[in-house]
């Protein structure tokens, strides 16, 4: 998956025209088992609070292959966090507040992870567009992907981590500034919205089909050098 | 204040930390081999499992044991069904009663 896509981003840069740059991704994983699980810490008295939004930040090419297809690649790295904090020393914290003479007190009690839950998927991307206006270019399409998933658990005395891999797919709609200057740069902005469908298993005998779920809507808006 | 010299304000300071430091988490921190208790309202069939942090069971301790109401314990002695030890973590121990979870303890195992 990985050669396709770097097969497909050197077809995109050797077309007539092609863009690259930078991506920030914003969305709404479903994340069932990790819900499942935070109810189960809550049921026995550890209220771990989980992410609303995954934020991802990636790279990517577009290029057009003919007049109405535009072609993607690019890979981006997604984190939905959990966390269990708290204030387990204010004693500690009234001490160190009276002997910087209250300036401590200005910056608010110190907050202390305890579980630290991060899950984060590489995903490796390819998707083709359909274009239906030329400029700015609003296109439709999506394509595969390839997402490498790591899901891990700090505790104050232990870690433990776990890895998947698997494929999935992106449908969305592209809206892609067409020309662009900033001070000389060919600068041009794009931003898309779709789903996501992007769930892994963990590769372990023992995670009883645990399934890190990065599936749902996204956002993504991205800044490119457009040549 | 008159009287009362910095020395004394940071001892002070310093018995008043130690007196204030809670360190305890809402967990049990398990080395070695754990009892723990749990209380059933009525009685029924029970089931005590314990799921790694993927909540996979590790260890069946009561599979379908019928038990009157009252106060029981159970013992894990941190190895799973096959006789291994599953690794550190965070574990739950569940109690089940008629087939309705009634009671999670969680447990950071840190054997090694």
């Amino acid at each position: 998956m990985t050669a396709i896509v770097s097969a497909a981003m050197l077809l995109i840069l050797q077309g007539s025209s092609f863009r690259i740059g930078f991506t920030f991704d914003g969305a709404f994983p479903r994340m069932a088992d990790e819900n499942d699980y935070a109810e189960l810490l809550s049921e026995g008295g550890l209220p771990l609070k989980l992410d609303d939004v995954a934020w991802a930040g990636g790279l990517e090419a577009i290029g057009d292959a003919s007049e109405r297809l535009r072609l993607r690649g690019g890979f981006s790295v997604s984190r939905y966090n959990g966390v269990y904090e708290e204030n387990y020393n204010p004693g500690g914290y009234i001490l160190l507040g009276i002997l910087t003479g209250g300036i401590a007190f200005l910056f608010g009690s110190p907050d202390d992870e305890v579980v630290a839950l991060e899950n984060s998927s590489v995903n490796f991307d390819l998707s083709a567009y359909y274009k239906l206006t030329d400029n700015p270019a609003f296109s439709v399409g999506g394509g595969p992907s390839l997402a490498l998933v790591t899901r891990s658990i700090d505790t104050p005395n232990t870690t433990s981590s776990h890895e998947g891999s698997g494929l999935g797919f992106t449908a969305g709609v592209r809206l892609d500034q067409e020309s662009g200057n900033f001070l000389g740069i060919p600068l041009v902005f794009g931003a898309e919205g779709g789903y996501r469908q992007c769930d892994v298993k963990l590769d372990d005998d023992t995670t009883d089909d645990f399934t890190v779920d990065f599936s749902g809507p996204y956002v993504r808006i991205g800044s490119y050098l457009k040549f | 204040m008159r009287g009362l010299r910095i020395p004394t304000l940071v001892f002070v300071c310093l018995l008043l930390s130690i007196a204030c430091d809670d360190t305890s988490y809402p967990f049990m921190v398990v080395e070695e081999s754990v009892e723990v208790f749990f209380t059933t309202q009525n009685p029924g069939t029970v089931d005590v499992v314990v799921r790694n942090s993927l909540m996979a069971t590790v260890r069946t301790l009561l599979d379908s044991q019928e038990l009157e109401a009252g106060e029981h314990s159970v013992v894990w002695d941190l190895f799973d069904d096959g006789g291994e030890y599953p690794g550190d973590g965070l574990y739950t121990l569940e109690v089940w009663l008629d087939g309705e979870r009634v009671s999670v303890t969680i447990l950071e195992v840190n054997r090694q």
